[in-house]
């Protein structure tokens, strides 16, 4: 018994990988299996609200910087790609790029200000705040941005409207994001972001440029929000303010990466499949699909305080070190 | 733009301000207190609103009574909600995401069990006072607006008599300042962080009593005061609740000023960049002790 | 530990049996379509499937703001659409090409919010497998929907009233793309003109005071809101030579603070003062508080007073006010009195208001156009027979102009202005229309 255990932890990098593998072949084979168009879409909120979280969880999980603003970049992505590609008529896959690097530059600038505050609950409202900002004046300004009447006739990303090209597309960037994470969590600046979040002080005594860090992991954190923003602009085609810079987004994927497991890989993007999932198929409940959905959530966070994935892990860890620990007696006795 | 016109600026700002000075203070109790932030909150507030009316249609009240009961049963529920869902996640004094999501949940829950039981119609609730004042022939004061002023003023000065001079208010000082601490020094702080909690649901629950009748009642009235709230709440410094009183009322005049001077769509968004801006020049709040060196 | 061991085992059978059930469901609904509509259903790639009805029901389906700020409308709508489909189904159905078919309603909520408007669509349409969409009573959502119109070119979409000026511009633009796509209401310009026309009547008159062409406007954040403050001020160049807009208040949905905003106008001293509120609290809340301050100026109001509770919840205050439109009138209209009788056997806590009696039309209306063109596939005829109705009922006569939006105007859907006078609602314009003589406002 005690060795399945210790071959886990052992073992990790390569179950690790064998499991992504096979999550992702599986999401390579599910267009060949489900043939409802609409099961294809939310497959395809579901990895984009897994970019969305992965992002958020680098920059609020590794980071420790729990910006609920984050919701304003992938909206900035979404509405600079949208304008541009409008406006100038240049093709959406020039766009994107622009959207994301216009993320970037905001993300930058909603980053250095909140560098200066030090408590958790003043960086979420300062940052709460600033998305608002964003979000009011992409509203204020219908001119421009069409505000609430909504941003619609967005060029599509591909002509003949069929949904699998644009599942596949999905799938790539939720790679790349992925592979984009796992790098620079198991990078020296990774390292520097678990010392970081453990204490602040202390690391900062060995000489790791904390602001400097929290800046650059916000800048790639805002890109792939912004990249991801831009991509649902050209697929669903219409934009307000509210659905992509509102706070109804910023507390689905909080949620999400909360109860995925925050500070883990694989937590947001169970946390994003669960809940977008139920949330769909609670359809059935009509009038209680809500309480229901509300229900689970509370459930769920009484129990496993750090998330499903989160939780899954320390019990693992727990298990096998308590089982070294046993191991550890019996040879000292002996 | 006269003298009336400033004095009666100034007067819809603090009247609005009052409120959010309500809403922020409980806020701040419990953000302070029990170091956990309150989504709910919002729904206490709506909860107030739809007892009061129920009382007072389907049960037929007079209204004081109906006031009182309501208030009491805002409390006895967030004390169920206390020892249901809140008292587990507070296992150690410090800071912890978990019960952001737990209150997320619960408020999602609230707003559609409201819907569910109370329909989505809004309903409306009558003024408590049906007159109209005109102090100098210089402004207008509504009976109702009297009320919502006084026994403002008259709640926030007894909680704050109550935190300054009573053992229970140097009790829960102490938590917020240092939790473990407290507890080493023999004060029962799951005791605190249930009165704290079931204290500021009541403080929610008076403000949407008083509010109901300007602002009608409806499943989601919660929502929008509890952005405003958790805003007033760091303006003022967190954990401190005269801060927050105090921000709550100069958040209500700058919004006021600012729907004057530039246009009400413009409203939200002023007030954002006036916290901004005292975050920048003061990180820890207008009150706020700065933390560590 | 156990605790947690159960709890995780438990949210993972959870999570797996969702996905099972998701899987399963696919599996489920793909057959039964092949059985029952007999003839072989190729894979879905969208609008290749035949619609046609199968085992004498067919199918309806509904995207409503269910729940958030615009509920109370599209719950509304809701019970509208229920109360007609459920008399139709009593009277023994809807006949197609000889056969009676029985209808089946399937609503579902969006929240308010487009994209799920978009989403919600799209799984009618292919899960349910609806002949028929009725898309939104919110302009945002429709126009969302309207984007995928293309996409299932077998299925009608008709939206609920919808006013925003978005749908002329677009269609007109390209009619063929939006083929199956109606709006059987009238347009934001069409409110402003009566706006205009209104006022230009009033001040002729002398009602009302317009020497200085001032107005102030406080609207909500909703392309309905903000397209009338446009549609007004064109109007008033119009009608009336011109105006100045003194201030456009746009504050959100569902705002009940207007102190600020009547204190800014009293010192800005408009002749004219148009709001535009959808729900109910926030007309209550504007009448009262101007009552408490006490204005100057003309007050005209849009939409909010023709919602059940208006008079009882303003009570005096709300005396002398002009508001449009006065789409239906339960009062003194013996039809529309019994169709709110009718609403409220069915549903007796309903919130009566004019999308009761827009969502039950547009049932009559979507299946009197499937009798006629003897099919419910959009594509096979439905959509040309509804596009060319000239459908008279007892709140107006319903035909869709080239860009698929219904024409206003006296002959066929009224708009007309009406006034509170003693507590009750009196129509006062346009005059041929009129119950009473317009008031001056006190």
């Amino acid at each position: 018994m005690q060795n399945i255990y210790k071959l886990i932890l052992l073992r990790k990098k390569q179950i690790a990988f064998v499991s992504a593998a096979a999550a992702l072949l599986t999401l390579i084979a599910m267009p060949f299996v489900v043939t409802k168009i609409y099961y294809i879409h939310v497959l395809i909120l579901c990895m984009m609200f897994s970019c969305i979280t992965s992002a958020w969880n680098l920059i609020a999980g590794y980071a420790g910087v729990f910006s609920f603003g984050f919701q304003a970049l992938f909206g900035t992505g979404a509405y600079v790609s949208a304008l541009l590609s409008i406006h100038f008529g240049w093709s959406p896959w020039i766009t994107m790029w622009m959207g994301a690097a216009a993320a970037m530059a905001v993300g930058a600038l909603v980053a250095i200000p909140s560098l200066k505050l030090k408590e958790l609950p003043y960086i979420c409202i300062a940052t709460l705040c600033m998305g608002e900002i964003i979000r009011l004046i992409a509203s204020n300004f219908p001119e421009l941005t069409r505000g609430e009447l909504g941003l619609s006739q967005i060029p599509k990303l591909f002509q003949d409207n069929i949904k699998v090209k644009s599942y596949y597309l999905m799938l790539v960037i939720l790679v790349v994001t992925l592979m984009i994470v796992v790098k620079i969590v198991h990078s020296p600046m990774g390292m520097s972001l678990k010392a970081m979040r453990d204490s602040q002080e202390a690391s900062e005594s060995l000489g790791i440029n904390i602001a400097g860090t929290k800046i650059r992991i916000y800048m790639v954190g805002a890109f792939i929000a912004g990249f991801t923003g831009a991509f649902y602009a050209h697929y669903m085609n219409i934009l307000t303010p509210t659905s992509v810079l509102g706070t109804a987004l910023m507390t689905q994927y909080v949620a999400m990466c909360l109860i995925g497991g925050i500070g883990t890989i694989a937590g947001p993007i169970l946390g994003s499949f669960t809940i977008t999932a139920s949330l769909e198929l609670l359809r059935k409940l009509e009038d209680y699909r809500l309480i229901i959905y509300a229900l689970l959530i509370i459930v769920t966070i009484i129990f496993l305080r750090d998330g499903i994935w989160g939780t899954f892990k320390s019990l693992i860890i727990a298990r096998a070190e308590k089982h070294q620990n046993r191991n550890i007696k019996k040879e000292t006795i002996v | 733009m006269n003298l009336s016109y400033w004095i009666e600026m100034i007067m819809s700002g603090v009247v609005t301000g009052t409120c959010y000075a309500m809403i922020g203070a409980g806020l701040s109790l419990i953000w302070g207190t029990l170091k956990m932030v309150n989504l709910a909150h919002g729904e206490y507030y709506m909860l107030g609103s739809y007892f009061l009316w129920t009382l007072l249609t389907v049960g037929n009240m007079p209204l004081i009574p109906a006031i009182i009961i309501s208030i009491v049963g805002v409390v006895i529920f967030a004390a169920a909600v206390h020892f249901a869902a809140i008292r587990p996640l507070l296992r150690k004094p410090g800071w912890n995401m978990s019960p952001w999501i737990l209150t997320l949940g619960l408020q999602i829950l609230l707003q559609n069990l409201a819907l569910k039981i109370w329909g989505e119609l809004y309903r409306n609730v009558p003024y408590f006072w049906n007159t109209v004042f005109k102090p100098w022939n210089m402004f207008t004061m509504s009976g109702q607006r009297i009320i919502i002023l006084t026994s403002t003023a008259v709640i926030i000065l007894a909680l704050m008599t109550v935190i300054k001079k009573t053992r229970l208010g140097r009790a829960i000082i102490a938590t917020s300042q240092d939790g473990e601490y407290a507890m080493m020094m023999g004060i029962n702080i799951k005791q605190i962080y249930f009165i704290t909690y079931t204290i500021s649901a009541g403080l929610a629950a008076v403000a949407g009593i008083l509010l109901c009748p300007v602002y009608s009642v409806n499943p989601w009235m919660g929502a929008t005061v509890q952005t405003k709230g958790l805003v007033v709440c760091i303006l003022g410094g967190l954990g401190n609740i005269e801060g927050a009183i105090i921000a709550g009322i100069l958040m209500g005049i700058v919004e006021s000023i600012a729907v004057s001077a530039i246009g009400s769509e413009w409203r939200d968004a002023i007030a954002y960049i006036f916290l901004l801006g005292v975050l920048y020049m003061k990180p820890s709040g207008l009150f706020g002790k700065k933390k560590g060196v | 530990m156990m605790k947690k061991v159960t709890a995780l085992c438990l949210l993972l059978t959870l999570t797996a049996s969702l996905c099972g059930g998701c899987a399963g469901s696919v599996a489920t609904s793909s057959g039964t379509s092949a059985e029952s509509t007999g003839t072989s259903t190729t894979q879905s790639s969208p609008g290749s499937e035949q619609k046609t009805a199968a085992g004498g029901i067919i199918k309806l389906g509904a995207v409503l703001p269910l729940s958030g700020a615009s509920a109370e409308s599209g719950i509304a709508c809701q019970q509208g659409l229920e109360l007609a489909v459920a008399e139709i189904n009593q009277n023994g159905g809807i006949e197609m090409n000889g056969d009676t078919y029985q209808l089946k309603l399937y609503c579902e909520d969006d929240g308010g919010s487009p994209d799920q408007s978009v989403s919600v669509a799209t799984k009618l349409i292919e899960m349910d497998e609806v002949s028929v969409v009725y898309s939104s009573c919110l302009s945002s959502c429709a126009l969302a929907i309207m984007d995928i119109c293309d996409q299932y070119p077998d299925v009608l979409f008709t939206t609920i009233e919808c006013t925003s000026d978005n749908f002329s511009t677009i269609i007109a633009q390209n009619t063929e793309r939006y083929v199956n796509f109606y709006k059987p209401y009238y347009n934001s310009s069409d409110y402003g003109a009566a706006f205009g026309e209104l006022i230009a009547d009033l001040s002729e008159k002398g009602v009302i005071d317009f020497t200085n062409k001032t107005v102030a406007y406080i609207v909500e954040d909703t392309d309905a809101g903000r397209s009338c403050v446009k549609a007004c001020e064109a109007a008033l160049e119009k009608f009336c030579g011109g105006s100045t807009t003194v201030a456009a208040e746009v504050v959100t949905q569902g705002s009940t603070d207007f102190y600020s905003q009547i204190n800014k106008f009293k010192a800005l001293n408009p002749d004219v003062v148009m709001t535009f509120f959808v729900p109910l609290n926030s007309g209550v809340a504007y009448t009262k508080q101007v009552d408490e301050i006490g204005s100057d100026w003309v007050d005209i109001a849009f939409v909010y007073p023709l919602k059940a509770g208006f008079v009882e919840q303003t009570g005096a205050a709300c005396e002398g006010l002009f508001w449009l439109p006065m789409q239906v009138d339960f009062w003194n209209n013996e039809e529309c009195a019994a169709f709110a009788d009718k609403v409220y056997e069915m549903f007796p806590n309903a919130g009566l208001n004019a999308m009761h009696l827009s969502s039950y039309l547009g049932v009559y209306m979507v299946s009197d156009a499937i009798t006629q063109a003897g099919t419910n596939n959009a594509r096979d005829g439905l959509a040309k027979t509804y596009g060319a109705m000239d459908y008279q009922t007892i709140n107006g006569r319903y035909v869709f102009k080239e860009d698929h939006t219904a024409i206003a105007s006296p002959e066929h859907l009224v708009i007309s202005a009406a006034q509170v006078q003693n507590g009750e609602y009196k129509v006062v314009w346009p005059a041929n229309f009129a119950y009473a003589e317009p008031v001056a406002q006190k």
